[in-house]
């Protein structure tokens, strides 16, 4: 399973890591480490080679070269530095460039403090209509986290065969 | 992978699952494939070698192949689970590809299995009942009882057809008579003539037939000239459809007087028109329309009650069509299911605004199988099932339950009972069916609804708008508690950001949360709608500090009145 964690609080980026690794352990056992491939980007933002680095929870600077592994999974902070409304745009550039990947589009769950920002609520309330992969979640608490991923990993499940 | 060959629009499709991944001398696959493919040129091949898709073969709902030396068929038949051997031993369409020829396995019985040999190059055996389920478009399920209901459908359509030839088709409600019906008509030749030429095939109902017995009949024969008011003749059922069929549904419940008039057009000798006269007629006219019959009644309990005459049943001769309950019809369940989930997202998306270049989200092997674990006994048959699927696509297009795989509609569905009753009841208590708290429940029952979330006014909304927490509070107070909480709304604070929920809705949830509880604590307040534990509490002191008819009271006045913890509901208040 590979994982993406875009967020810019390496404080919350432990936290949702923590999240599908709990999550990670009731699926896979034992097999979690070797199983479950964690990425984390801290800028939020998409270029033509973003940076996403080997999430590693003794030490979070382990750079990758480039998106190797397309993720089945996103957990995507909206906001970078609590002001800066990025996600959207991550959303889009990751969708456009899953368009030439071999893969199904990845699981995105919008996990971000509702600031109340119109175009923010808006899209939070709009892109889970629009794309049936994206999952809006209410709040940046854990539990909600874990039981989204939870979620997502057994969709994942569910579409290996038909 | 499945590798799917050919590019040509896919007719028949024939799964095919090799066993042995590695070539072994003396396998002769590939030649039995391609004497197949000659002998049936629109076939598809879907060929895999993966042992995970073989295992999933049977819940796929189409027609596969298990090829394999005879070690390796034994491996696989011993490795099923319960259920997808109960499937395998129903199964009609699956055929064994192997190096022996009296292959047998303990789990599947003798007169089902088929096993064939790739020296023997038996291809007619598969393309004689592939042809056969191609010819019925419309009957989903590979079972063997839907086998010889093909069989013996094609039979009737190859007989004569016309009044003597009357068909009777017997099953109970929902499993699927009409489809049965309307795939005998496809196939007979009365289906080549057009509907201008008095061809096609006319669904009508015995209870519809029920009505003022002159009526119905004028209905079904026609209306003489003569006799018709302003001089206008009707021609009736039969002359309409003279070169076609007439199918009456539930014919039991049609007046004895229609019932007669039908058995006499019945009665009419091999390969004749029927001779009847219009109402108010003088002259003698004639029919050649055939007449399709379907109840879900005792036949022997309706003789008993006289609700049907006795000569009635033996005029279908050997044209009688049993369509066994989808409980024993295991094998059909895998198709039938697939099929009704295409076609509701077919018709969702059609109603929605969403993207339509997105595919929704598969009923996979392994969900088919997980339904089917839960064993319900489908009371309402096929209809059932579509019921049940309908509320799964209906949850799962709620975007609060984007992350919920169907695997896990299911089991929040199955979790509340196992019947129809069972799960609507909780999607009209609940909003949507969930498997969530109750708190949690109310607090994403507003999910969608613009209304609740930022700055509009607490007044009244009109009841057109109400969001579902507000219906709820509306239905649990009593109509001068309504009339407080009105006013109470417009004082409740208001939220300074947009996306806080705002107080008319706040309040219903609570009242809501109440009418199920005895009490509330401001945490709990504040978990319904997401606000501070001090707009939490303003909300319960403006619901708690009412005089004149209170809505709810301090539990302990004296104590907390000041900085409320606790609530408790007037009962009166509430319905």
């Amino acid at each position: 399973m590979i994982v993406w964690i875009v967020e810019d609080v390496p404080l919350d980026a432990k936290r949702a890591a923590r999240a599908v690794v709990t999550v990670a352990k009731q699926k896979l056992g034992n097999l979690h480490e070797s199983e479950l491939k964690l990425y984390w980007n801290r800028t939020i933002e998409w270029d033509s080679n973003p940076r996403i680095e080997r999430f590693d929870s003794a030490d979070l600077n382990v750079p990758e070269k480039s998106v190797q592994h397309q993720p089945q999974i996103v957990i995507l902070d909206l906001f970078f530095d609590s002001h800066s409304f990025r996600g959207e745009d991550f959303l889009r550039s990751l969708r456009q460039w899953e368009l030439s990947q071999p893969g199904t589009p990845a699981w995105v769950i919008l996990w971000s403090v509702r600031t109340g920002l119109k175009e923010v609520d808006h899209f939070l309330q709009e892109e889970p209509r629009r794309d049936r992969r994206v999952v809006s979640l209410k709040t940046k608490g854990d539990i909600a986290l874990i039981e989204a991923v939870a979620g997502c990993w057994r969709s994942l499940e569910e579409e290996l065969y038909p | 992978m499945l590798a799917v060959s050919g590019r040509r629009a896919i007719s028949v499709r024939l799964l095919f699952f090799e066993l042995n991944k590695s070539n072994i001398p003396g396998i002769k696959i590939e030649e039995w494939k391609s004497r197949l493919k000659a002998l049936y040129p629109t076939i598809d091949f879907v060929e895999s070698c993966d042992s995970q898709w073989a295992k999933r073969a049977v819940w796929m709902g189409e027609p596969f192949v298990l090829a394999g030396t005879k070690a390796s068929v034994d491996r696989y038949l011993d490795g099923m689970d319960d259920h997808t051997a109960l499937l395998m031993a129903d199964c009609g369409y699956f055929w064994l590809l192997t190096n022996t020829t009296d292959y047998q396995h303990r789990r599947l019985a003798t007169d089902r299995v088929i096993a064939l040999t790739w020296d023997a190059f038996e291809q007619n055996v598969v393309r004689e009942r592939l042809q056969l389920l191609e010819l019925f478009p419309r009957l989903k399920g590979l079972s063997n009882e839907m086998h010889l209901i093909r069989e013996e459908i094609s039979r009737i359509a190859n007989e004569p057809t016309g009044p003597g030839y009357s068909v009777l088709i017997f099953g109970g409600s929902g499993v699927g008579k009409e489809e049965v019906a309307q795939s005998l008509f496809e196939i007979s030749d009365r289906a080549k003539i057009p509907t201008n030429e008095h061809g096609g095939i006319h669904p009508l109902s015995g209870a519809w037939l029920n009505m003022e017995p002159g009526m119905a009949l004028t209905e079904l024969i026609g209306l003489a000239k003569d006799r018709a008011q302003r001089g206008v003749a009707y021609p009736g059922l039969m002359q309409l459809f003279t070169n076609g069929a007439l199918f009456v549904d539930d014919f039991e419940s049609a007046p004895r007087m229609v019932q007669e008039s039908l058995l006499r057009v019945m009665s009419t000798a091999a390969g004749k028109t029927a001779v009847y006269r219009k109402v108010g007629g003088i002259k003698n006219e004639e029919t050649g329309v055939w007449l399709i019959f379907s109840t879900n009644s005792p036949l022997d309990k309706l003789l008993h009650d006289d609700r049907l005459r006795e000569d009635f049943m033996y005029r279908f001769e050997d044209r009688v069509l049993m369509v066994p309950p989808l409980k024993d019809r295991a094998c059909d369940f895998p198709a039938i299911a697939r099929s009704i989930w295409k076609q509701l997202w077919e018709r969702s998306r059609d109603r929605s605004r969403e993207r339509r270049d997105g595919e929704p989200p598969p009923l996979t092997s392994d969900t088919l199988k997980q339904l089917f674990a839960k064993d319900f006994e489908w009371e309402g048959n096929v209809r059932t099932l579509r019921a049940f699927l309908a509320l799964i696509v209906s949850m799962k297009r709620n975007p609060a339950h984007n992350q919920s795989s169907p695997g896990m509609l299911i089991d929040m569905l199955a979790q509340r009972g196992p019947t129809y009753k069972h799960w609507v009841r909780i999607v009209a208590t609940s909003f949507f069916a969930t498997g969530r708290t109750f708190e949690e429940q109310i607090r994403s029952a507003d999910t969608g609804h613009d209304r609740c979330f930022g700055p509009s006014s607490a007044e009244d909304p009109e009841e057109s708008n109400f969001t579902p927490s507000e219906r709820e509070a509306r239905n649990a107070l009593k109509p001068e508690g309504w009339q407080a909480f009105k006013r109470l709304a417009a004082s409740a604070p208001k939220t300074k950001s947009g996306s806080v929920v705002r107080a008319s809705v706040r309040l219903s949830r609570v009242i809501w949360y109440l009418s199920q509880s005895d009490s509330i604590t401001w945490p709990i307040a504040a978990k319904l709608s997401d606000v501070s534990p001090n707009i939490a509490i303003q909300d319960l002191k403006i619901l708690a500090n009412q005089r004149g008819p209170s809505l709810i009271r301090c539990v302990d006045e004296g104590k907390h009145r000041q900085s409320p913890q606790s609530y408790s509901k007037v009962q009166g208040f509430f319905n």
